[in-house]
């Protein structure tokens, strides 16, 4: 005649508690887990632990609450920042601004080339600038002597 | 305006990358989706209340805060916990320094009732909901994070270390005497007599 197992005084209490655990939430690998099935077969005193184990867990799942009172997802929905609208409108005006330069500076680069070239052609023919880089920006024959000596002698 | 129907059967994927478009109808489904989840773990911490409402509002504004930082490495639901959980905690630590401030240091507060005892009274349904969440409050409260993640929303062992940020083995050995205390608080809830009607 076999004897029923007793529970095993060998193994400290806190390893066979959290190993019941581990049994429960089917986390013990498949040999240990058939191991532990069959023990538990033959040890009415570590099925009544694993009975009250499982008891304690499903009170604890049973009786928890799990709601928020009505309109949660409006109370949450009230506490957003404004944000999402802000930075689509500081998108927006950059975009504008963004195209509104880049529109000015083509016109500037336009006229600026346009008056260069304008001012070169002169350049063999009239004016007084003394080189082609002159005559294209417009600029006149300065040097520190012209500018300091002021001639209103009307040209012969 | 998302369709009711159709909104339901679009991924949380689908529904964050609106949300991050500014869509507030995407989000709002994020939080109907989730806020039960959400509610079991901040009022299995906290206690049923305006607090635990708070902290959940607060757990999804955060959502909202770092939508642009949630890359779904982890599920959204795992996601959403952690917030959960660390706001819970927050919000303990914020009680327990205004306890420690205005009550007297021979009283316990609010959570000093003896469970067993109220219950070997009354035993109805009420009640037990009652023991139940006053045996969670007697926990200390990172025993209780442990409980309310591995027992309550069932996360395992290993997912709960890193919702927590510890060690598997300190996981067991919290949940070990978490298990040990609800054991003698839920006594009246296990007998094999009360558990089998």
């Amino acid at each position: 005649m076999t004897q029923p197992h007793r529970t095993d005084r060998r193994i400290p209490n806190a390893a066979r508690h959290t190993r019941l655990l581990r049994f429960i939430a089917d986390e013990l690998p498949p040999d240990e887990h058939a191991r532990l099935e069959a023990r538990l077969a033959d040890d009415p005193a570590l099925r009544e632990e694993a009975r009250a184990l499982t008891a304690m867990q499903a009170a604890v799942t049973e009786h928890a609450e799990a709601a928020f009172d009505e309109g949660f997802s409006g109370r949450v929905l009230q506490r957003l920042p404004a944000a999402p609208d802000a930075p689509q409108a500081a998108e927006r005006l950059y975009e504008a601004l963004h195209s509104a330069f880049l529109r000015l500076a083509i016109v500037v680069v336009v006229l600026t080339v346009g008056i260069g070239l304008y001012n070169a052609s002169l350049y063999p023919h009239a004016g007084t600038a003394q080189s082609f880089v002159e005559a294209a920006m417009g600029l006149p024959d300065v040097s520190l002597e012209s500018a300091l000596v002021y001639d209103d002698r009307p040209d012969e | 305006m998302l369709d009711a129907m159709a909104a339901g059967a679009l991924s949380d994927q689908a529904l964050l990358q609106r949300a991050r478009d500014g869509n507030h109808d995407a989000f709002r489904l994020l939080v109907e989706r989730y806020e039960d989840q959400v509610a079991a773990t901040i009022i299995g911490m906290l206690g049923p209340g305006p607090e635990a409402d708070d902290a959940g509002q607060e757990t999804f504004v955060r959502l909202y805060e770092r939508i642009d930082q949630f890359r779904g490495d982890s599920t959204l639901r795992t996601y959403l916990t952690r917030i959960a959980i660390n706001q819970a905690l927050q919000a303990l630590r914020k009680r327990n320094r205004w306890t420690r401030r205005f009550l007297s240091r021979d009283r316990d507060g609010p959570a000093a009732a003896d469970p067993a005892a109220d219950a070997r009274d009354d035993v109805e349904t009420a009640e037990e909901k009652q023991l139940v969440h006053r045996a969670l409050q007697e926990l200390p409260d990172h025993y209780r994070a442990v409980v309310v993640l591995r027992l309550l929303q069932g996360y395992s062992t290993r997912e709960t270390a890193a919702i927590l940020d510890i060690a598997e083995g300190t996981v067991m050995s919290r949940l070990y005497r978490a298990t040990n205390k609800l054991q003698a608080l839920l006594a009246p809830l296990l007998r094999p007599e009360h558990t089998s009607t």
